[in-house]
């Protein structure tokens, strides 16, 4: 049951109220906010990082709470101690997916930090397709879910190009700053005016993946590492200590599912919920639609990013569904559930054997979904090369850092042993993408 | 903490500085993980600082820097728990100190031994001393001290316990089947049970754990991290399929039954899918029929449903309408146990009122019964006086609780009806019991807390994990009383 002292974001709010954002996926989460803001909601997503943040939100939640939470809360106390932000004009948004996981529970711990700092007045609002709380000044019709599903979609594209590009790029920063131009440009146009057509989204794509063929690259060999595990931590840079930069700079290409599988995931889970549990009878053919409509989306995708024949698409996602039925029931639904180790056969199969699977220190369904697959997987596929990193505010950086690098390094011995030695720097062919 | 220290080597601090940094952490440690507080204003603004700690100036000058006041450390602040030990004997005006002479005669023995009391075999220390009196320690009841209780004082978790014991195989035409008796089925074991058993199998449950069984299966464990009623899952399983019962069935449940008085009934991840895990790590389970349907407990229509496929896989003769039957009479003996249960609770609770007892809610999750997760602290709150419940006796007495977080697991909805009601009951405490790395306790105890000392009361909790210090317990249970006590003598 909720609490009684819930305090809604009314209409009212919606014309000058702020909405704080924490950052999970800066691309992706930028052009949401694009969207959102032509929608009439201001939103700011909350850029701060440092040790701080933590500290802060280990001093208004319980320090066993998964770290996301902690980092979250912090992230937000933060912002709201700044000065920047009126806390009469503000309200906070998170993600609440619902589910047996505790991450269900991060609005509620908001709300009790924000009380014990003295600022319960402040609206939280639940963002979540399970319509867990009504609050009358968000609403989500299919105008306002289509844009942001474009800004995911658009995300995923420029984030997988990005990591295709950058450890080749012959002048580094190319790749992200092309990157970041196409992040602004989309969110003009995915904002401005209001009127998102498809077919002009779609061009886009098309435009975006030329630019980033045109980047000139040398080939060189890079070991591939892919990176799952719990959404947070898996994308957020202040939840996995800079991971991505990490593994760059160790000379990794990083391969990151996207954002728009996990949308998939919990459309699925939705479906299943049906089929297995009988729950939600009437919304099934909704949720059917949508899982059918958002994979036709992401097709499109994977189909223009392939059409260029620089770039790997995406495994569709009927295959990962398949995947993940191999090893675990689908119906496993909590966390990031079956999609953990779905992805990481996926990686396996197309070529990515080595896997850092992050999560949070004692992140339940990941002692099953994660760790708890380990083995199978290592039975199903032997040159599989996955290694479980937990964060969190007391885990040490260097710790992390060198269980990886012992994982690059036995990535490096297999892939020396399975092929004939490199080219040699003479050889190396220095020429754009695609030509 | 140690590794927080190596980071800060690595990255170039000086011992000055990793120095102070440990002082400050032991003070934002007991602020914001002991006390729990937000800010250091709720501490108010005269502080007294007490407890050797502080002798440390860096520690002092760490909790002033912390609080942003000047506090006074007494010159005593070492002593103060010895200050305390002796104020509370004046008031008792008897003392058990030995004269000089005896002083002088005094010698002492120790010898080790094993009780055989019961099936726990507690390690005995026996001090003996040289007036003939005897000290032993290492026991978890009171039987080892050869005392006979007058009269055993109600005890739900061992009621419980016995209840379990008492779901014995019963010959059956379709052979032996195995359930692990770990996390959730020390809920749903009678409605399995007697479904099995209703369908023609011998249905045999594991025993309760003991250490060994923990380490039989210790090599399969895959996440370290995990709680220790979840490890101790691998043992069940093994000693199952020792006993030579190929078939072992442990569903996958997403959702728990339904009380009615949460926003959702859910299980948590690990009690829901540990299944999965199992099957994924325990190669001895490949050889064996395993059996862990995901299945829906909301109606009896519900469970015949998603059930049927994976009875009727496992014996093609297995027919829908027996099934149907089978799972009546599963949710019959279910229903029969809850009742059982509160019936117990409030003879419990009734026996307390009648004989003037304090009563302990001594809650957690159904597995905290088992005795090598729970260590016996059901016993010894026995043996310091308490009547002992558990919070699934107790918890329909009292209203569904509004609560700040969300409320959607069937097993910790219990907790806030159970410490509802020690908050209404003067006579009632609650004591909760955590397994260290349960992710969803983090949020429930400050829920449970806040019931409690909202309204006045104690709260206490107690971590425990696989390593046995009843020692450790005894003291908090025993600070628990004499905080009672102390409060009864200033209101008395």
């Amino acid at each position: 049951m909720q609490d009684k002292s819930f305090v809604p974001f009314t209409e009212d709010m919606k014309r000058d109220y702020t909405i704080l954002v924490p950052n999970m996926l800066p691309m992706h989460f930028r052009l949401i906010a694009a969207v959102m803001k032509t929608h009439g909601y201001n939103m700011q997503l909350l850029e701060t990082s440092g040790p701080e943040i933590a500290q802060l939100g280990l001093k208004y939640t319980h320090n066993d709470t998964c770290y996301p939470a902690i980092l979250v809360i912090g992230q937000f106390m933060h912002a709201l101690q700044s000065g920047k932000y009126d806390p009469e004009k503000t309200a906070l948004i998170m993600f609440q997916t619902g589910g047996g996981c505790r991450a269900s529970n991060y609005i509620s711990l908001i709300r009790k930090a924000l009380k014990k700092n003295g600022m319960e007045h402040i609206p939280v609002i639940s963002l979540s397709l399970a319509g867990i709380e009504k609050h009358p000044g968000f609403k989500l019709n299919i105008k306002v879910l289509r844009g942001m599903i474009y800004g995911v979609l658009c995300g995923d594209l420029l984030m997988s190009l990005v990591n295709q590009v950058r450890p080749y790029e012959l002048e580094p920063g190319a790749a992200e700053a092309l990157a970041d131009r196409w992040t602004q440009r989309l969110a003009q146009e995915l904002g401005s005016s209001g009127k998102i057509n498809y077919r002009r989204v779609r061009a886009r794509y098309r435009e975006i993946v030329a630019d980033f063929a045109a980047i000139p690259v040398e080939r060189r060999e890079a070991v591939k590492v892919g990176v799952v595990g719990e959404i947070f931590v898996k994308y957020s840079p202040l939840g996995n200590n800079d991971l991505e930069r990490f593994l760059i700079s160790e000379g990794a290409e990083v391969v990151v599912p996207g954002l728009l599988d996990f949308c998939l995931y919990s459309v699925y889970d939705a479906i299943m919920e049906y089929k297995v549990y009988g729950k939600r009878p009437l919304k099934y053919a909704i949720f059917k639609f949508a899982f059918n409509w958002l994979n036709t989306k992401r097709r499109d995708i994977s189909d223009e990013i392939e059409r260029s024949g620089c770039f790997e698409g995406w495994t569709p996602f009927e295959h990962v569904v398949a995947l993940g039925d191999t090893i675990i029931n689908t119906t496993v639904k909590m966390g990031e559930g079956w999609l953990l180790p779905a992805e990481m056969l996926e990686l396996i199969e197309s070529g990515c054997p080595n896997i850092v699977c992050t999560q949070p220190f004692g992140c339940l369904p990941n002692h099953i979904c994660g760790k708890g697959m380990m083995k199978p997987i290592k039975e199903l596929y032997p040159q599989s090369n996955v290694i479980a990193i937990d964060y969190d505010a007391g885990a040490s950086r260097v710790n992390q850092e060198n269980r990886i690098k012992l994982m690059l390094s036995n990535a490096r011995t297999a892939a020396a042993a399975a092929q004939p030695p490199a080219p040699s720097a003479a050889e190396e062919t220095k020429e754009a993408c695609c030509v | 903490m140690n590794s927080s220290v190596k980071q800060a080597q690595k990255d170039g601090a000086g011992v000055e500085d990793i120095s102070a940094g440990l002082s400050m952490s032991v003070v934002k440690n007991a602020l914001y993980k002991v006390i729990r507080a937000a800010s250091p204003d709720e501490l108010g603004k005269c502080v007294v600082v007490q407890g050797g700690t502080f002798y440390n100036d860096a520690v002092l000058r760490a909790f002033e820097k912390e609080m942003g006041t000047e506090v006074i450390r007494p010159a005593i602040a070492g002593l103060m728990g010895a200050y305390g030990a002796a104020l509370r004997a004046m008031r008792l005006r008897e003392s058990t100190l030995l004269s000089a002479q005896e002083l002088a005669e005094f010698s002492h023995t120790a010898t080790s031994s094993v009780c055989g009391g019961c099936a726990n075999h507690c390690r005995l220390t026996v001090n003996r001393f040289s007036d003939g009196a005897r000290h032993i320690s290492g026991n978890q009841c009171q039987k080892a001290l050869g005392i006979q209780a007058s009269e055993p004082l109600p005890n739900l978790h061992a009621w419980k316990r016995d209840y379990f014991a008492s779901l014995k195989p019963v010959k059956g035409r379709r052979g032996k089947i195995g359930m692990p008796l770990a996390l959730g089925m020390f809920e749903l074991a009678p409605l399995w049970h007697a479904m099995f058993t209703e369908l023609g199998f011998e249905v045999h449950l594991s025993g309760l754990s003991t250490r060994k069984t923990y380490e039989r299966g210790q090599f399969t464990i895959a996440s370290d991290t995990a709680c220790y009623p979840a490890k101790i899952m691998h043992g069940h399983v093994l000693e199952l399929l020792d006993r030579g019962i190929s078939r072992v069935f442990y569903p996958g449940l997403t959702y728990n039954v339904d009380e009615g008085v949460s926003s959702n009934h859910y299980n948590c991840p690990v009690v829901a899918y540990y299944s999965e895990l199992l099957r994924g790590n325990m190669e001895e389970l490949r050889t064996a029929e395993y059996l862990y349907p995901y299945v829906c407990l909301d109606t009896p229509a519900e469970l015949v449903k998603t059930i049927y496929p994976s009875l009727h896989a496992l014996d093609a003769s297995i027919t829908r309408s027996e099934v149907k039957r089978a799972v009546k009479a599963g949710f019959a003996a279910y229903s029969d146990y809850v009742s059982q249960v509160q019936a117990q609770g409030e003879r419990a609770l009734a026996y307390a009122a009648a004989h003037g007892k304090r009563v302990m809610i001594l809650a957690g999750r159904p597995y905290h019964i088992d005795p090598e997760i729970g260590h016996g602290i059901d016993k010894l709150a026995n043996s310091l006086g308490f009547v002992v419940v558990s919070e699934d006796s107790v918890c329909h007495l009292a209203p569904t609780q509004y609560v700040k977080v969300l409320d959607q697991w069937t097993f910790h909805a219990r907790l806030y009806r159970a410490a509802y009601f020690a908050a209404q009951n003067p006579n009632v405490e609650l004591v909760q019991l955590v397994s260290f790395g349960c992710g969803i306790d983090a949020i429930t105890t400050d829920e449970v807390r806040d019931i409690l000392e909202s309204r006045g009361k104690h709260y206490t909790q107690i971590k425990i994990d696989e390593i046995t210090n009843l020692g450790a317990v005894k003291i908090r249970l025993r600070s628990l009383l004499g905080a009672l006590e102390e409060g009864e003598h200033h209101a008395g």
